[in-house]
Order: C-alpha cells, then sequence, then structure tokens
C-alpha cells in the first residue's frame, strides 16, 4: 500500500522545493525524481507556471508610483515622533542602532546567499523540465509529417525521447480531398509523458510548400 | 538635561526606519490591495498600516523585519475593518481584484487578460490562502516570517500555501480547457 509514494511529491514538497526551502537531501531526492519520473517533472513545471503567473500578474502593483499622501503620512509620523523624543528620557532605543545595523547585514548576506544558491539549482531544474517538453514537442512534430507523407492509414508511426521518457504513435486514420483540393488525412495521436496518456484526433492538409498543416485538433477521451 | 548623544542616536535610527518604511511602501500597497481587492482601498489600508506602526514604532523588536512587522499589522487591521463590518468567515473571505496596474502600457492585450484572470483567481481564494501566497510567492517572505506575520505554525503555513496552489492550478486548468474548446468546432 505504498499508493502515496508512488503517486510521487505532494505539492508541499515541490512547493518548497520552489521556495528555496526544502532541506539539501530533500532537495536532491526530488532532483532525482524530476530526472527519473516524468510525472514529477510535469508536476513540478505546473506549480512553477502557476507562481511565474502569479508574481507577473502582482508585478505591476509595487511598481505603480505610491500616492504623496503615504510618503506625507510617513514624514510627518516620524516629524512627530522626534519632537517627542525631545522631552522624554531614553530607554532601549539606544541599542537598537546596532541590532539594526546587525539584522540589516546578516538578512542581505543570509537572505541573498540562500535565495541564490537555490534559486541557481531551481533554474537549472527547470530549465531542464523545459528543454525536455521542447524536444517532445519537436519530436511529435516530426512523427506527425513523417506519418501523414508516409505512412499507409492504420500503420502508426512511433516516437521515443530518451531523456524525458517520453513517447507516442501517430497514425493517419484516412485520407482524402479537402474543397480546396488539397490533401488531407485524418489522423490519431497518442502521447504518454510519465503517467499521463493523451490520445488525440486530428486533421491535417498538405500545403503548396509540402507542409502539413494540422487544421483541427481535439482530445479524445481514452 | 538633553543628552546629545542619545538624542543623536535615537534621529539616526528613526531616519533609518523611515527611509526604509518609504521603500517598503510600493510591497506594502501591493499586499493590502490583494487583501481588499481594490487598489484605492489597499492605498488606505497601507496609510493607516503606516499610521500605526509609526504610533507603536517602540514595540517593534530589533532584530526583526520591519516588512513582515508591517503586513502583519496590515493585515490584522484589515481584518479588524472585516470584524466590524460584521463579514462573517472573515478567514474565508473572497474579494473581487482590480485589474493590473498598467506599468509600461505596452503589456499585450492578450497578457493582459489572462494576468487580469490569475488576479481574480488569487481574489477567488479565502483570504487565509491568498494572504500566505502572497507573502511567500509574490513578497518572497520565507516561511517562518509568515507564520509570524499570520500568527500560524509553520506547518499551516506550509498546507494553506499547498491549498492555494492547487485551487490555481486547478483554476488555470479549467480556463485552459475552456479556451481550447472552441477550436475543435472548426472544420475545414
Amino acid at each position: 500500500m505504498n499508493d502515496n509514494r508512488e503517486a510521487g511529491f505532494d505539492v508541499e514538497t515541490l512547493g518548497a522545493y520552489l521556495d528555496g526551502v526544502l532541506s539539501a537531501e530533500a532537495a536532491n531526492a526530488l532532483e532525482q525524481a524530476v530526472s527519473d519520473d516524468l510525472r514529477t517533472r510535469r508536476a513540478l513545471a505546473e506549480i512553477a507556471l502557476t507562481d511565474a503567473l502569479v508574481r507577473t500578474a502582482f508585478a505591476g502593483d509595487a511598481q505603480a508610483p505610491v500616492p504623496a499622501r503615504l510618503i506625507a503620512t510617513i514624514d510627518q509620523g516620524f516629524a512627530a515622533r522626534a519632537g517627542d523624543a525631545r522631552g522624554r528620557p531614553g530607554n532601549r532605543r539606544r541599542t537598537w542602532i546596532a541590532g539594526v545595523a546587525a539584522v540589516a547585514a546578516a538578512l542581505v548576506l543570509s537572505v541573498g546567499l540562500s535565495t541564490w544558491l537555490a534559486e541557481r539549482h531551481v533554474e537549472q531544474t527547470l530549465a531542464r523540465i523545459e528543454a525536455d517538453h521542447a524536444t517532445d514537442r519537436m519530436l511529435r512534430a516530426q512523427a506527425v509529417s513523417s506519418a501523414l507523407e508516409t505512412a499507409l492509414s492504420g500503420t502508426p508511426v512511433e516516437w521515443h525521447n530518451p531523456d524525458s521518457g517520453g513517447s507516442g504513435t501517430v497514425t493517419p486514420v484516412r485520407t482524402f480531398r479537402s474543397t480546396d483540393s488539397r490533401w488531407c488525412r485524418e489522423y490519431q495521436s497518442v502521447t504518454t509523458a510519465g503517467a499521463q496518456t493523451e490520445r488525440k484526433r486530428a486533421i491535417a492538409c498538405r500545403q503548396d510548400n509540402g507542409i502539413w498543416a494540422t487544421r483541427v485538433e481535439m482530445p479524445i477521451d481514452s | 538635561m538633553l543628552d546629545k548623544g542619545r538624542v543623536g542616536g535615537e534621529c539616526r535610527v528613526d531616519d533609518f526606519v523611515r527611509q526604509e518604511m518609504t521603500a517598503l511602501l510600493p510591497r506594502l500597497v501591493r499586499f493590502a490591495t490583494a487583501l481588499t481587492g481594490s487598489r484605492a482601498e489597499g492605498e488606505d489600508l497601507a496609510q493607516s498600516t503606516c499610521e500605526r506602526a509609526i504610533r507603536f514604532l517602540d514595540s517593534w523588536q530589533a532584530g526583526t523585519r520591519l516588512d513582515s512587522w508591517m503586513f502583519r499589522i496590515a493585515r490584522n487591521l484589515h481584518l479588524n475593518q472585516i470584524r466590524a463590518a460584521k463579514v462573517r468567515n472573515r478567514h474565508l473571505r473572497e474579494v473581487a481584484m482590480d485589474p493590473p496596474a498598467d506599468v509600461d502600457g505596452a503589456t499585450a492585450m492578450e497578457a493582459r487578460i489572462t494576468l487580469n484572470a490569475v488576479r481574480n483567481m488569487v481574489g477567488r481564494l479565502p483570504e487565509e490562502q491568498r494572504s500566505v501566497l502572497m507573502l511567500i510567492c509574490v513578497e518572497g517572505l520565507p516561511y517562518h516570517e509568515v507564520a509570524q506575520v499570520l500568527d500560524l505554525p509553520i506547518g499551516t503555513v506550509t498546507s494553506r500555501l499547498a491549498r492555494a496552489r492547487v485551487a490555481l492550478k486547478t483554476m488555470l486548468e479549467q480556463r485552459r480547457g475552456r479556451d481550447a474548446r472552441p477550436e475543435s468546432k472548426v472544420l475545414p
């Protein structure tokens, strides 16, 4: 009953990895899984995409100008404090200066360095995921054009990406002339990435330049 | 007797904090906007936050982050306001989110539509998840800081963050499904 383990890493762990807070040991295990298991890779990529969208969607809010009244509130508030301070005996605030300076320095060092180190790894992992995706897409596109150009209807053309573990078949189903008298072919494709399998039915027509352009594509339930 | 050294030191610290607080304003307004859903209300909330922070500056612990402390004040003020307005289940409240600020004016139409949709999805998250997501994902606060800002154990922070991410992922998938469907109707 190790379904949970087989299901791979949960969103909490994947997120923690992207946030750079996973222990080195756990991060290594995850990076290994990302290399071995396509489902983990996809899951990680999806969270990274979601995060990136959220970050971008709110990026402008911190770049838009802040109303002058807010800055005035701060300036006036501190001016009033300075007025009060003159009549008030000193308290623990002198130790503050050292404290604040030390904290500021520590922050720059610890946050800066650890996020930089973590991000460097995460960036590399995400780049690898993206590269694998791109290779899968390219191999599939090549299989589509080779199947449509050369394969008899009913004969599958296979592709396989050893780096990502992704694979699939493209099978022409029937051939016909379109109303604008082009050669068109209906085909089915099966794409497997990790545990996910995607089936599609599509129609492509051969253009004057010899390239098969897919005109319709719809997912079909397995 | 006036102690010149002390007053001088205090002014320097105050100056340091004032500058840091001013520099923090854009992020404070952003967080407050995400809490309220509206830029105007977010600016008002940021203003009350600054007033309160300066009034209670002496209770800010040396050695802790100013941004965390102010996010905490902003969020508590916001919850108080909602409480005063007698909104039930305020931790679960959703908001209608203002569209993204048009900074460079050059953002492509399509991108703006997507980003606006993402903002609305974030607005649809319950407040307790939205705060965690904004503080970690957008403001880049460490988990333990967020735990302090929101008065939560770290485990609750991580589980709320995971729930927020799953919810967003699902909403994005639904949207992608909607976008993809019309295509299949166009037959040659």
